[in-house]
């Protein structure tokens, strides 16, 4: 037999009901019209189904809704994919993890970032540079380990390692001597970014010139492009050799 | 401009005397028309009702 439409007109309110009747019907689809333009807010429908002795046996709500001051419709049908559940197609992210902090979405549909290679400001990178003995009147490039912390640096080159995304990264630690300098004696250490589109720069301590250990306290704020490589630098202009000594935590914050 | 929402339908066997009721949330709206749409038992597919039994001979010419 051809499907056939029963038709209930509203009464007014916000629920409409239909009984089943005596010869049945196989309920494929139910449609009701909404008009909201006199709606205090955001309406949902909602559907219940009880059987013929009164007893609910199902409901089903909306997942969208219908904004107050518009009309619309609800439909519920068999074999019906609900809204926002993605239907057969992709599917949403289910999972993010943050290791640097809380993540908060204020616009879903605005513009969007790949943490990978632009990681979040404020996220900071400790490191460690190797110790070692630098001669008189000689000078070493010192290497670069990851202590703990985010993932900004590329070590692959110890001795020249990269900063793997652009913006601005401030870099702050010291270097130290373990003996006194002699008279005229003089020490320094450099932290220097060297290539990339950005002009290079630094900044350098020098150590006193007799008699006391050395403190060189090494700081950096600079721009860099993607991929920049930065070192770290020991020069002694002593008549002796130094054994140099890195901090234990320099750190590396990418501010911008 | 009108929105219009969808959702699957339960998968439940209605039997005569059964309810389905749709409410709207909220104050102030209203539902203008209600519509059901579906299928009646197809009668070919129905029990057939029993033939009475035939008394007597059939004749051949």
């Amino acid at each position: 037999m051809p499907p056939i439409t029963s038709k209930v007109p509203g009464n007014g309110t916000g629920t409409l009901s239909w009984t089943v009747p005596g010869d049945g019907l196989d309920v494929a689809t139910v449609y009701a019209s909404v008009d909201a333009t006199g709606a205090g807010g955001a309406v949902t429908a909602e559907l219940t189904i009880t059987d013929q002795s009164g007893v609910v046996i199902a409901r089903k709500v909306q997942g969208a809704t219908i904004a107050a001051g518009g009309t619309g419709s609800a439909t519920w049908g068999l074999r019906l994919d609900d809204d926002g559940t993605g239907g057969g197609g992709g599917g949403g992210i289910t999972l993010i993890t943050s290791t640097d902090g809380s993540i908060t979405v204020t616009n879903p549909a605005g513009p969007t970032a790949d943490l990978s290679t632009n990681p979040p400001p404020t996220a900071v990178e400790y490191m460690t540079c190797g110790s070692g003995l630098v001669g008189a009147g000689a000078s070493a490039a010192v290497a670069w380990f990851h202590s703990a912390g985010a993932a900004l640096v590329d070590y692959t080159n110890v001795n020249a390692p990269e900063v793997i995304a652009a913006g601005t990264y401030a870099w702050s630690g010291s270097m130290t001597t373990l003996e006194n300098l002699t008279a005229g004696g003089e020490v320094r250490g450099v932290l220097a970014v060297l290539t990339g589109p950005t002009p290079a720069s630094y900044s350098m301590a020098t150590g006193p010139t007799i008699g006391a250990f050395a403190f060189l306290p090494l700081t950096m704020t600079v721009h860099v492009a993607a991929n920049t490589t930065f070192t770290g630098s020991a020069f002694n202009d002593d008549t002796i050799g130094h054994f140099f000594q890195d901090a234990q935590t320099f750190a590396l914050q990418k501010i911008h | 401009m009108a929105v219009d929402v969808a959702a699957g339908f339960p998968q439940v066997e209605l039997q005569p005397g059964s309810v389905i009721t749709v409410t709207l949330s909220g104050v102030g709206a209203q539902i203008t028309a209600l519509n059901i749409h579906g299928y009646q038992d197809d009668p070919v597919n129905a029990t057939p009702t029993p033939i009475s039994p035939v008394s007597g001979a059939y004749t051949t010419a």
